[in-house]
C-alpha cells in the first residue's frame, strides 16, 4: 500500500507541528527551521516507515528531538535526569488563564522547567494521545503523567504571576 | 474510589478528545458523571467533585483554544512544498519516465527546451527557498550570536569546531567591516555558517549586527550559483548577493539595495 504524499502530510500536520514547535520555541524563525527541518526529514526518511498510522508521532518525535537538539546546541543546556517517580506530586487545581492571551501562557510556559514544557504543550494541543505523547518524548506513560502534573503546577504558578485570577475555578465559588 | 482519586485522574483528562475512550480515565469519568437517583439528595462530596470537573473542563478548554491561536505564517505550506520540489524529483522515476517518453513521442527538440526550462525554474525555487530561510534567520529579532568577537581567527576555529565551513576569504570590502560574532545555522541538516558583521549605517534597537555573510559547502546547496559571478536578489527586506568559490557557496546579505552590497566586491 502507498503511503501519504508529502503534500497530504505537510497539509495535514504543517499547523499542528508549527504549533507544537512554536509553543517550544516562542520565536516565529526558528519554529518555522524546526517545522521545515522536520518536513525534509520526513521527506527523505519516510520510506523508513512502515506504518503509515505512524506518521504523526514520527513527524512530533522527530520535531521535539530537532528542537532539543538545537537547544542544546544553542544553550548548552545540561541534560539534567529527575527522579520523577517522586511520591510528592503537587496537586493541580485547574489551571485557569482566559484573562490572558496566547503570548502571555506561552511567555508563563517558556518559565516552566524545561523537562516539562513538551508534555505541557502536547497536553494542550490535544493532538496526540497519551501513548503517543510518551512515544514523542521517549518515556513511560507514568512519567507523561507525573510531567504533566508538575508542569501544570508549574504553569499554573506562573500564570498567576503573570496576572490577576481568574473567574474559572475556585475563585468562582468561593 | 475517592473524590481527591479522581480528581488527581481526571486533572489529566481533556474534554472533547480522545481521552474519553481511553481506559485510564474510565473509572473517574463514571464517577464523576454517574447519575444520582431521582429524589435522593446528592452527597455533598459529588456536588463538590462535579463542580470541580465542570471547572476542569471550562478551564483546559480556554487553555486549549489558546494553542490553537498559534497560526503559522501566511504561506508557510507553500513555502515548506516549494522546498521540497527539487528533492522530490528523484523518487519520481515513473512520472519522469512518462514525461520523457510522451515528450519524446511528440518532439525531441522540444522536450530539451521544456526540460530545460523546467528544471531552471524548479532550481530558482530551491536557491530562492534557500535564500528565505537565510533572509529570516538574519532578521528575527533575538537570533543568538553563538560567538561574539571581531577575531576573524577565533570565528574560523569556532566553525571548524562546529563543523561548519569557514571562509576561504573575505570580499575585498569586507575585510574592513566590524566583524561582531558568528553563529551556525542548517540548510537540510547540514551546517550553514552565519559572520555577522556591521555596515557602519545605525543600528535599531538591540541589533548587533545589519550585515550578513553566510558560508556552506556548494554541495549543502546544489542548485547554488556555479561560480564567482554574483547573483542578486531582494529577499523579504534584504538584498542579497550569492557567488561560489572552492567548494563553497556565500550569501551577502544587508537591509537595503543592490548598491549596499556592491562597495563590498
Amino acid at each position: 500500500m502507498a503511503g501519504p504524499t508529502f503534500e497530504s502530510v505537510v497539509a495535514e500536520f504543517y499547523e499542528p507541528l508549527y504549533r507544537f514547535a512554536f509553543s517550544l520555541a516562542r520565536v516565529e524563525a526558528d519554529a518555522c527551521d524546526l517545522t521545515q527541518q522536520t518536513f525534509y526529514l520526513w521527506a527523505t526518511n519516510s520510506h523508513q516507515l512502515r506504518d503509515p498510522t505512524k506518521t504523526r508521532t514520527w513527524l512530533f518525535t522527530t520535531l521535539y528531538r530537532a528542537f532539543l537538539q538545537s537547544r542544546r546546541r544553542d544553550l548548552r543546556f545540561p541534560k539534567q535526569e529527575f527522579d520523577e517517580t517522586d511520591a510528592d506530586m503537587p496537586w493541580v487545581e485547574p489551571v485557569t488563564a482566559r484573562h490572558l492571551d496566547t503570548a502571555q501562557v506561552l511567555e508563563a510556559l517558556g518559565r516552566v522547567d524545561q523537562h516539562y514544557q513538551a508534555a505541557v504543550s502536547l497536553f494542550y494541543l490535544e493532538e496526540c494521545s497519551y501513548k503517543e505523547i510518551a512515544l514523542i518524548l521517549d518515556v513511560p506513560i507514568g512519567t507523561v503523567k507525573s510531567r504533566l502534573t508538575r508542569g501544570l503546577a508549574q504553569l499554573k504558578r506562573m500564570l498567576i504571576d503573570t496576572g490577576p485570577p481568574d473567574k474559572i475555578g475556585a475563585n468562582q465559588h468561593d | 474510589m475517592t473524590n481527591q482519586e479522581a480528581k488527581s485522574i481526571l486533572a489529566l483528562y481533556r474534554p472533547g478528545s480522545a481521552d474519553r475512550n481511553d481506559p485510564a480515565f474510565a473509572q473517574a469519568l463514571a464517577l464523576v458523571e454517574a447519575p444520582r437517583l431521582p429524589g435522593a439528595a446528592p452527597a455533598h462530596s459529588d456536588a463538590e467533585l462535579a463542580r470541580w470537573f465542570q471547572d476542569h473542563c471550562a478551564a483546559y478548554l480556554s487553555m486549549h483554544a489558546k494553542f490553537l491561536a498559534i497560526q503559522p505564517p501566511l504561506a508557510f505550506k507553500d513555502q515548506i512544498l516549494a522546498e521540497y520540489k527539487v528533492q522530490s524529483l528523484p523518487y519520481r522515476p515513473a512520472r519522469s519516465l512518462m514525461r520523457v517518453a510522451a515528450a519524446a513521442l511528440a518532439a525531441f527538440a522540444l522536450t530539451s527546451l521544456i526540460s530545460l526550462l523546467f528544471w531552471s525554474h524548479l532550481r530558482n525555487d530551491a536557491f530562492l527557498a534557500y535564500l528565505n530561510r537565510l533572509a529570516r534567520t538574519a532578521l528575527r529579532p533575538n537570533y543568538g550570536m553563538e560567538l561574539e568577537t571581531a577575531d576573524l581567527d577565533a570565528v574560523n576555529a569556532f566553525l571548524l569546531q562546529r563543523h561548519a565551513p569557514a571562509p576561504s576569504g573575505l570580499p575585498p570590502g569586507l575585510k574592513s567591516a566590524p566583524l561582531v560574532g558568528c553563529a551556525v545555522t542548517t540548510w537540510q541538516g547540514k551546517p550553514v555558517a552565519m559572520l555577522c558583521f556591521q555596515s557602519g549605517r545605525p543600528l535599531g534597537p538591540g541589533e548587533k549586527a545589519d550585515l550578513w555573510l553566510f558560508v556552506a559547502q556548494q554541495e549543502t546547496v546544489s542548485d547554488a550559483p556555479g561560480g564567482a559571478a554574483r547573483h542578486d536578489a531582494k529577499v523579504n527586506k534584504l538584498i542579497t548577493t550569492a557567488w561560489s568559490e572552492n567548494g563553497k557557496t556565500y550569501v551577502l546579505a544587508t537591509v537595503g539595495d543592490k548598491g549596499e552590497l556592491d562597495k563590498y566586491f
